[in-house]
């Protein structure tokens, strides 16, 4: 059965939290004056959440020691407040017209001070749904990109902004009013050269979605968490967040260049340009600070199909970032990076799916992700000659 | 420009007229007009310098003063001497002022009357994979994000005379920097420690920024980390009391490496310094090949022997450490320390910290014990703006603690103990 998605404040909880009666759980977010500060799974009886383990969770919330800043007060890195930086939305879209209207319509409510939007149009199959979608919103700035892949539609947005940062997500989530104001306040810091924000599930409909919830989160808590270039590998970037809520000084692309083309959606390598992007910046010793008051809720892949190709992807990206971090930017260290993730997380994840461990992804999943393997390295460099033969 | 200048920039120089230079025509370039003189006090005489500065065109007084090599705190004291405005600000040669310093510094002035003003100097350091620059920039910049929090409690380390402005008044009565430390080793931070006994605050202006030329290498490193060992150990001389709270005297507590660094420091010098001059290539390698912890780890290993080594330079003998950190050889201050009971608010709770500015703070919610926060010799007194961080680190869950005062309805969701670790959902 499906999980419904519930938000509770937790300064003032309601007596009863109800939900759709074909709910058997909820997947419940507290908010502390609106700032997230913990979710859990609870179980729903006849359409309502359970008193008690909601009452249960409030007091461990409330008492959790990764919480100790008080709503509102921004966290621990914060600077004195400032005038925000000015800012670009940049939505990639490709051939999903309702997610990109759902997703134009969330960034209307989203408190920005008249930033500017642009949505990059990367249609392949249906040229011109996307533009008629984005003409649909005054505020919004439509451009099209004919090169096919979400790094060259970023690249495009990039090119195309005149804000000091540059704030990514896709056409599929849906950002919080307060996105905006959250994912800018960070960059006070002159260090700090790109800020991630919180993704949420958007729904939890269907099983495939509930899978990719348990096993790829795009969720990476709820403590504020800044990441020093000078003090970090680089490659330890699994913690740092996802392209889909993201946002980028503009300065940085001038110095460490903008997303390899070769990465990402759309290309040979299918994705893994964003993290490309955060080892590049650590690399040359900047920060990156992970904001969970910035909020999005991303709409997962509902169909089991696209969710076993949305696996192949992430593992053919991962070993494709690896690929162009040892060969491109000279880090050995991307091989014990590579052999980490096969050993520690591959491997037993397949030997728990050949056992048939009740939670593990069927194992045409995890012999897929292995796969990926044999063929991301030939994929990025084939991605790096397509590109150089477009030029 | 005639009558009295409002502001007089000192600018200490050592043999560098382009950098000094630089840092001039800054000056000129600033937005907001200010009454200003300029005075750079070359320390050691050099035609060169002397010559470009005399020759300059000015459109404010310029005086060049000449003296024999003392260090940066005797020019420094030199130009104040010299000085006619109430507000005196200290530039280093290679700081460069963005164009609205001096009137952020003048702002300061006059909403923060006796404050000692700081304004960050963002070191200028091309984009690079190097380690040894991405490092410099960090501290710099951990520094100056540090002091632009607004809890932030200042100490001593935090006074760094690269762009900082005080009253000439506060300045004079304190008698200046300390020439006692002969090169740029902790003079700053030294006067600072008289500054915050005397009860000057300071104040972080972000707006009063420059630019750092700041060249450093990791040989350059070494040579600082001397240096600063050894005005540690003048500090601990001129301020007894401080002698427990300064690096080295924690160090001695450190684990076997460090405690071998500094035998060697000690004992065989000599065969530590040939390590030193040796250390940069091993470090390039490293650092070519990426291999960051090792790179970290050698870096540090040799900072922490050139300290030990600055150290030794003046307390040449383990026996003379021993009795130069003896606590019975010394007397500590009267410490102010009080108690603060939370459930009158925490706004009630900052304003009695920003009346008795006291050095420690024992803190209550009615009979519950939250904790205490001593006195940490060499930081300004509390004030009620530490107070969220004190609670931080005490580990009191700030926003529970707010809620069980604001809403009594929710109190019951306070753990027992408050600090104590709670299960995470």
């Amino acid at each position: 059965m499906p999980t419904a998605i519930v938000q509770l404040e937790l300064s003032d909880p309601p007596s009863t939290l109800r939900v759709g009666e074909s709910y058997d759980r909820a997947f419940v977010v507290g908010r502390l004056s609106g700032r997230p500060v913990a979710h859990a799974v609870l179980s729903v009886v006849d359409g309502i959440v359970d008193r008690e383990s909601v009452f249960d969770h409030v007091a461990a919330w409330l008492a959790s020691r990764s919480s100790h800043h008080p709503p509102g007060s921004g966290t621990r890195e914060s600077a004195a407040p400032r005038d925000p930086p000015s800012a670009t939305v940049a939505v990639c879209s490709r051939d999903r017209p309702d997610d990109l209207r759902r997703c134009l319509v969330a960034l209307a409510r989203v408190r920005g001070d008249g930033c500017e939007v642009i949505v990059v149009d990367n249609d392949a199959v249906s040229p011109g749904a996307t533009a008629a979608v984005a003409g649909e919103f005054a505020a919004v700035r439509c451009v099209r990109e004919t090169r096919p892949g979400l790094s060259a539609a970023r690249n495009r947005a990039i090119a195309e902004s005149s804000g000091d940062v540059v704030c990514f997500t896709d056409d599929d989530a849906v950002p919080e009013p307060g996105w905006l104001d959250a994912l800018r306040a960070p960059f006070d810091d002159p260090m700090v050269w790109c800020v991630t924000g919180l993704t949420l599930p958007l729904e939890l409909e269907t099983e495939a979605q509930e899978l990719f919830e348990r096993h790829t989160s795009h969720g990476r808590g709820y403590e504020a968490r800044r990441f020093r270039g000078a003090e970090t590998n680089p490659l330890a970037i699994g913690q740092v967040g996802a392209g889909v809520n993201m946002a980028i000084r503009r300065t940085a692309f001038e110095q460490i260049g903008a997303f390899d083309p070769a990465l990402g959606a759309g290309s040979p390598a299918r994705a893994g340009e964003d993290y490309d992007l955060f080892t590049r910046i650590l690399a040359a010793g900047f920060h990156i600070a992970y904001e969970p008051a910035a909020v999005v809720w991303h709409r997962h892949r509902r169909d089991p199909r696209d969710l076993k190709s949305a696996f192949y992807a992430y593992s053919v990206g991962v070993y494709a970032y690896l690929t162009r971090t040892l060969l491109v930017e000279r880090e050995p260290a991307a091989i014990r990076y590579g052999a980490k993730w096969l050993f520690q997380h591959q491997l037993p994840a397949l030997w728990r799916a050949l056992l048939g461990d009740p939670g593990a992804l069927p194992l045409s999943f995890r012999t897929a992700e292995l796969r990926a393997l044999a063929v991301a390295p030939a994929l990025y460099l084939a991605g790096r000659i397509r590109r150089r033969s477009d030029r | 420009m005639i009558g009295r200048p409002r502001i007089s920039v000192i600018v200490p120089t050592h043999g560098r007229p382009s950098s000094v230079l630089r840092t001039l025509r800054a000056l000129e370039g600033q937005l907001e007009p200010v009454a200003m003189e300029v005075i750079v006090v070359l320390d050691g005489p050099s035609e060169e310098s002397e010559r470009a500065l005399r020759s300059l065109m000015t459109t404010f007084p310029l005086d060049v003063l000449v003296q024999e090599q003392a260090g940066a705190a005797s020019a420094r004291n030199r130009g104040a001497d010299r000085a006619r405005a109430a507000v005196l600000l200290f530039l280093d040669d290679d700081v460069e002022p963005l164009p609205g310093l001096l009137a952020a510094h003048l702002r300061a002035h006059e909403s923060s009357p006796g404050a000692v003003v700081l304004g960050p100097y963002w070191p200028e350091i091309p984009v690079t994979r190097r380690l040894h620059p991405i490092m410099v920039r960090e501290w710099w910049a951990a520094t100056f994000t540090g002091m632009s929090k607004p809890g932030h409690r200042f100490g001593y380390r935090d006074l760094l005379a690269g762009n900082l402005s005080i009253p000439a008044e506060i300045f004079r009565a304190r008698s200046g920097f300390d020439p006692a430390f002969p090169m740029a080793g902790g003079e700053d931070w030294e006067l600072g420690i008289r500054l915050l006994r005397s009860g000057a605050a300071f104040v972080y202006t972000p707006d009063a920024a420059a630019r750092h030329h700041e060249s450093s290498t990791p040989a350059k490193s070494f040579r600082r980390a001397r240096l600063e060992g050894a005005g540690d150990v003048r500090i601990g001389l001129r301020h007894p009391w401080l002698r427990g709270d300064l690096p080295f005297a924690w160090w001695r507590k450190a684990g076997r490496l460090k405690r071998f660094v500094r035998w060697v420091a000690f004992r065989a010098p000599a065969v530590g310094d040939l390590a030193v001059a040796v250390a940069p290539w091993p470090l390039h390698v490293l650092d070519v090949l990426r291999c960051r912890a090792m790179w970290h780890r050698l870096g540090h290993t040799v900072r922490h022997y050139c300290y030990w080594r600055g150290v030794a330079e003046l307390l040449p003998g383990v026996d003379d450490l021993d009795a130069f950190l003896d606590p019975g050889a010394r007397t500590d201050p009267a410490w102010r320390e009080i108690e603060l009971d939370l459930r009158a608010g925490l706004p009630e709770g900052r304003r009695r910290l920003d009346i008795e500015r006291p050095d420690a703070v024992r803190l209550r919610y009615g009979s519950m014990d939250l904790g205490a926060m001593p006195p940490i010799p060499g930081l300004e007194p509390l004030a009620g703006r530490h107070l969220d961080a004190v609670l931080e680190t005490l580990g009191v869950p700030l926003f529970a603690l707010s809620l069980a005062m604001e809403n009594a309805s929710l109190s019951p969701a306070l753990p027992p103990r408050l600090g104590e670790e709670a299960a995470i959902p």
